[in-house]
């Protein structure tokens, strides 16, 4: 992170037009995110000395990736446009959390049979989002808001409710350090990141992703298969919530009914703040990602500051709402 | 006395005048038919006088008192009452409710007063023959019947100024003459009437006077006994339509061998007409008409749009359910609708060009550098968001896009529409150069000129006129004219449905 900020002041330092060089930090996308990140992270040093520690960093780090992961289908379900939105990843989680550690059972050889299946109830719900919200014609909000009911009342009937024995080591083994303040969760998050920024730049499939989320009839105009291409995305969403729950399993060492509920707007938020429109079209992963530091580092300085959980999710709750009016304002404007 | 006197009316829409120099006055009790070819600024007028635009300059007044209409509420207010083609019908209400939608009757003032509207619905309905209609939702009816309604809750309103907007085109003949009955006697009650058409026989048979408009300028008024057909349809052009050949409908390929493509009895959903069409190999074909007869239904039917469509294209027979299957058989379409149907805003110009050809047609290694230069864009970079380029520099990204896939036929809705003189007459010569390599171009225009002048860039082209969803005239040779295709567009006599 910090060599991305010292390469993103490098370019604008270089720039010789003053004007100019104001125009590029206002149009940047990822800045805002980095000095709110840099600036929680002096607060919390203040308030609470020894926040700015490798431990700590360490520690927001890996919460950060577990959101960063979660925003990765996110981001692509609202770079899709037409009011994409995915309201259904909480629960997805929860149940990849559930139903990862019920199949795994303590044993760490089920732990690839267990990845298997979650990819395939990941896809499936995925898939059932796609068709509802393209065949059927609901709208994405409602759709996965639906979802969200149908995954949970699933995973307690699959469950039934019970906690499911001890979570073995490989999998526990996602939250213990490297080195310094790098633990293996965050390499996993570079890891998925940089595949799926892959799959969305490089891919057909990612370009037909982005001009769909531009312009839906000129796609369609265009030859380009809509409703195909937004279904293997809802499909991706839900495949990465799945393992998300899992990963989550892995950082927190027990699984608990709707223990991720919080990531479906945690997500979303962290997809805006990184600067992706929500209009569609346009997004980037690496934004989700700052977006998700940002999130969780605001967090910890709400628990660095001592305040009481109601107060802190009512300043939580603020801030977002704060966020997203500021960034929503921007397209408005444009039209 | 006049009713209504408008005097130099000017208005623009950005850089496009609508309404250069309208000027027009009408007296109590006269029904005056405005009369003028697409663009010339007719529905523009009609919406100042409706209070939905407001005039960049010029003068208004009502009998004889200057007002500034400000909003279709005032207009209301003031007495100025519009039927127009787009219904302001509320399809899920009842008739006699759509009747007295804009001014319901009340008791103690908050409830409708039922017995009240039915009553005063009915009254208008016995007087046009229709109230059998009375207690149906507006969904339940007919088109002609809906237009009926549409016209009776104009007459309900009791307007000093009439405004009916090309209401009759969708009536039946017995209605048409209910229509008159009713308009010749808020005649007689002083209404000042404007009959916006472009039915001859109607003009003739119901206006005492008539007012020719032409590229938003109101260019002249005469008596109704004045003029015939031809010297009206001369004023209309601004040229001389002298004898114009009334004959043939129906297909004549000027190119010979067999046809590129065929779709025989076409069908168009909207109208409900049926006919067959063909494209011959590297042929110009021109649609034109009066704007919404069908000529954008043709080509989005050709292309999938209206839902499966046979065809056959080179004589293999082809079934084209969707736009997807279109493009895989080597068709291509542009939409004059460029933010809606055209460009992808916010990507950049190398991603619009290459949608077509790399993600469908899965070719990869466009030139994107080379390409945008060869077509004549103005650009700084191939990576900058298209929508940092202008409209016609945009449009022709979006032609591009198309042209680098070799399409066999391509479709054209009128694409040049709000485009400059430059970028419009650069989109001409990339289609000629498309025709010169041996495909096929159809091209919906509502500027006849411009199908004149690409018609005669190409080495063969035919005009097809519609009307009414049908093709009523097929122009070639020295017959492709702007006269032939105005006097086309507008046909003479008696043709009700």
């Amino acid at each position: 992170m910090f060599k991305l900020v010292e390469q993103q002041v490098k370019r604008i330092i270089s720039v010789p037009n003053k004007r100019l060089r104001w125009s590029i930090v206002r149009n940047n996308v990822y800045l805002p995110s980095v000095i709110a990140s840099l600036v929680l992270l002096g607060l919390g040093q203040v308030i609470s000395p020894g926040f700015a520690d490798f431990n700590n960093i360490g520690n927001i780090l890996a919460v950060a990736s577990i959101l960063a992961i979660a925003a990765v289908g996110q981001t692509m379900v609202i770079v899709s446009g037409g009011e994409g939105i995915d309201l259904s990843v909480g629960a997805v989680m929860s149940m990849g959390a559930l139903l990862g550690a019920s199949f795994i059972h303590g044993e760490a050889s089920r732990l690839p049979i267990a990845v298997v299946l979650l990819v395939l109830i990941g896809a499936a719900i995925g898939y059932i989002n796609g068709f509802g919200i393209q065949w059927v014609g609901i709208p994405p909000l409602v759709m996965t808001l639906i979802m969200t009911s149908v995954v949970n009342g699933f995973t307690v009937a699959y469950t039934k409710g019970q906690p499911s024995g001890a979570i073995p080591k490989v999998l526990l083994a996602v939250g213990q350090p490297i080195v310094g303040p790098i633990r293996w969760l965050l390499v996993l998050a570079i890891a998925i990141l940089v595949a799926f920024g892959i799959i969305m730049n490089k891919t057909s499939y990612g370009k037909r992703l982005f001009l769909i989320g531009s312009n839906r009839n000129a796609a369609l105009l265009s030859g380009i298969s809509v409703r195909g291409t937004v279904t293997v995305t809802y499909m991706i969403s839900g495949v990465i919530g799945a393992l998300a729950g899992l990963i989550l399993v892995g950082y927190t060492g027990n699984a608990q009914l709707q223990m991720a509920s919080d990531y479906t707007l945690l997500s979303i938020a962290a997809v805006v703040i990184g600067g992706t429109k929500l209009a569609g079209g346009e997004g980037t992963l690496v934004g989700a990602a700052l977006g998700a530091i940002v999130l969780t580092m605001l967090t910890s300085v709400l628990v660095a500051v001592g305040l009481p959980q109601g107060v802190r999710e009512l300043v939580q709750g603020l801030t977002l709402l704060l966020i997203l009016v500021a960034y929503s304002r921007a397209p408005r404007l444009r039209q | 006395m006049n009713a209504l006197e408008c005097r130099r009316i000017q208005k623009s829409f950005g850089s496009v005048n609508a309404l250069c120099d309208a000027s027009l006055s009408v007296r109590p009790g006269e029904i005056r038919a405005i009369l003028g070819g697409n663009g010339s600024g007719k529905s523009t007028l009609a919406k100042i006088l409706g209070g939905v635009v407001r005039p960049n300059q010029g003068e208004i007044k009502l009998f004889d008192k200057t007002c500034s209409i400000r909003s279709p509420r005032h207009s209301k207010r003031l007495g100025i009452v519009i039927t127009s083609q787009e219904l302001s019908l509320f399809t899920n209400h009842t008739v006699e409710t759509n009747l007295l939608m804009c001014d319901i009757p009340r008791s103690i003032g908050v409830f409708t007063n039922r017995a009240r509207v039915k009553h005063v619905g009915r009254q208008v309905m016995d007087e046009l023959n229709l109230s059998h209609l009375i207690g149906k939702t507006v969904a339940e009816l007919a088109a002609n019947e809906q237009y009926m309604v549409e016209f009776a809750k104009a007459l309900i309103q009791k307007p000093k100024i009439l405004i009916v907007d090309e209401i009759t085109s969708a009536l039946y003949r017995e209605e048409v003459e209910l229509v008159k009955q009713m308009l010749f006697r808020l005649k007689e009650n002083g209404t000042a009437v404007l009959f916006i058409s472009h039915r001859m026989a109607e003009i003739y048979s119901i206006c005492d006077s008539v007012t020719i408009m032409r590229n938003g300028e109101t260019v002249a008024t005469v008596g109704i006994q004045e003029k015939n057909e031809n010297e009206l349809l001369s004023m209309m052009s601004g040229r001389d339509v002298t004898d114009v050949i009334h004959s043939h409908t129906g297909s004549v390929a000027t190119a010979d061998g067999p046809p590129l493509l065929m779709a025989p009895q076409l069908r168009l959903s909207r109208f409900g007409t049926q006919f067959d069409f063909r494209v011959q190999p590297g042929e110009f074909v021109g649609i034109a008409g009066l704007q919404g007869h069908g000529q954008s239904d043709l080509v989005r039917t050709l292309f999938g749009m209206r839902g499966s469509v046979h065809l056959k294209l080179e004589g293999q027979d082809l079934h084209v359910s969707s736009p997807r299957k279109a493009v895989a058989a080597r068709m291509a379409f542009i939409s004059g609708d460029r933010e809606k149907e055209g460009v992808f805003s916010v990507r950049s110009l190398s991603e619009n060009l290459a949608a077509v050809k790399e993600l469908v047609m899965g070719q990869t290694g466009l030139a994107a550098d080379a390409v945008l230069r060869e077509q004549g864009v103005k650009f700084a970079s191939a990576k900058q968001p298209i929508r940092t380029l202008s409209g016609g520099n945009q449009q022709k990204v979006v032609i591009g896009r198309w042209l680098v896939t070799n399409p066999k036929i391509l479709l054209a809705d009128d694409p040049t529409k709000g485009i400059d003189v430059q970028a419009r007459l650069d989109v001409h010569h990339m289609l000629c150069r498309l025709i010169e390599k041996g495909s096929s171009v159809v091209f919906v225009s509502s500027d006849d000129e411009e199908l004149v002048q690409l018609a005669h860039m190409a080495p063969s082209a035919r005009i097809l006129v519609m009307y009414e969803g049908k093709i009523v005239r097929v122009l070639t040779g020295l017959d492709i004219t702007t006269e032939n295709i105005i006097s086309a567009s507008v046909p003479r006599g008696a043709r009700f449905k």
